[in-house]
């Protein structure tokens, strides 16, 4: 009787535990964000006072706010994951704007082993989502994208 | 008498509402991102119309260019010219703008997809889900968690096969226009390996929904570019 109560009690404190974890990881640290990303928010705001102005001219007349930066001028040529972006399509379209599919992509092409993906992505074409993943692998495959220009 | 009268005006006017049709979005937006060896700071407006099916970037910072992503196709125009293209998969109905015009964008596009819906459960205000990959995919990807909060998308956490966090995405300060809500900023942090932790956000403003100002920039033509 012992045991079964003990059972049942633990089972109920790791089901309780692990259902207070997942609410505790919807946080992140904001100040540090914030304090990361401080000198390119005094970039943006030189940026919306000065419109029309681009990363060359403020290059050219050696703005201090670039300072120390290394901010990159490619917009399509840049990953901050791999160093090269994903299939050659530009970092600011991965992410947000390509939903999960995006992230998932970016994931499986940079991090893991495209042999196993290609096998393990065999059996799963069954929609649309399935299919652009396996599109994806399909011409990382073939070879780092197919460059028409 | 009156209350007869007003009862279809209001039954009309409801279903009106309930049926409205939001098929076109556009805005400003900037994105800040930064790791340990480089930054970047993009700047312009996005249109989309999900009749066209074309994702538009037009941005002004670091560089003058259009970027179009038209079906398979990825197009950057600097100065009237086309300057790059690229043959990519078709990502434009998992796009976010395209989620949010659809109403799809509380599960982040992942109903009716290879994931399945394992657990819904409520915890401090966040009614959060838990999708899981199919069995032949686990070895390679994990579980992706989900929270809305005040029926608006709040957070997507990705796992990945061996359930460590890859990603964190948040959506907040949301703005309803014309009746369609969207995130005013969205804060993304990549866990990258050798514990780098990589920051990025995205900030929309100015959102038009259904407008018909800059008409021609929904359709770009892309074939009046050489």
């Amino acid at each position: 009787m012992k045991k079964i109560l003990l059972t049942v009690c633990t089972s109920l404190f790791v089901f309780l535990f692990a259902s207070a974890n997942n609410a505790d990881l919807f946080t992140y640290d904001v100040e540090a964000v914030d304090q990361e990303l401080a000198q390119l928010q005094s970039l943006e705001d030189y940026v919306c006072v000065n419109p029309g102005v681009t990363l060359t001219d403020m290059q050219s007349e050696n703005n201090g706010l670039l300072a120390g930066m290394n901010l990159n001028m490619n917009t399509g040529g840049f990953s901050f994951l791999s160093g090269e972006p994903p299939l050659g399509i530009p970092s600011f379209l991965w992410g947000c704007v390509l939903s999960w599919v995006g992230i998932l992509v970016v994931y499986l092409v940079t991090d893991n082993d495209r042999e196993e993906t290609k096998k393990a992505l065999m059996g799963c074409l069954v929609n649309a989502a399935a299919i652009i993943i396996w599109e994806v692998i399909w011409i990382v495959a073939l070879g780092n994208g197919l460059w028409l220009y | 008498m009156k209350k007869i009268l007003l009862l279809p005006i209001f039954i009309l006017f409801s279903v009106q509402i309930g049926a409205q049709n939001f098929y076109r979005i556009s805005g400003d937006y900037t994105i800040k991102g930064k790791s340990e060896t480089s930054a970047q700071l993009v700047i312009g407006k996005f249109y989309y119309d999900k009749n066209e099916k074309k994702i538009i970037h037009s941005n002004s910072f670091p560089e003058k260019a259009i970027w179009v992503t038209s079906d398979t196709n990825l197009f950057k125009v600097v100065n009237n010219k086309i300057e790059f293209r690229q043959t990519i998969p078709n990502f434009t109905q998992f796009s976010m703008y395209h989620l949010v015009l659809n109403n799809q964008l509380n599960n982040f596009g992942l109903d009716g997809t290879i994931f399945t819906l394992d657990k819904v459960e409520e915890q401090n205000g966040l009614v959060i889900t838990t999708w899981i990959p199919p069995k032949h995919m686990k070895k390679i990807v994990g579980r992706i968690l989900i929270s809305s909060k005040d029926d608006n998308l709040y957070g997507v956490i990705f796992f990945d096969a061996e359930d460590k966090i890859i990603k964190k995405q948040f959506f907040e300060d949301y703005s309803v226009t014309s009746g369609l809500a969207f995130p005013g900023q969205i804060t993304e942090i990549t866990y990258a390996p050798e514990n780098r932790e990589i920051y990025q956000v995205t900030t929309y403003r100015n959102i038009l929904v259904n407008s018909h100002h800059e008409e021609q920039l929904y359709h770009f033509n892309i074939s009046d570019f050489q």
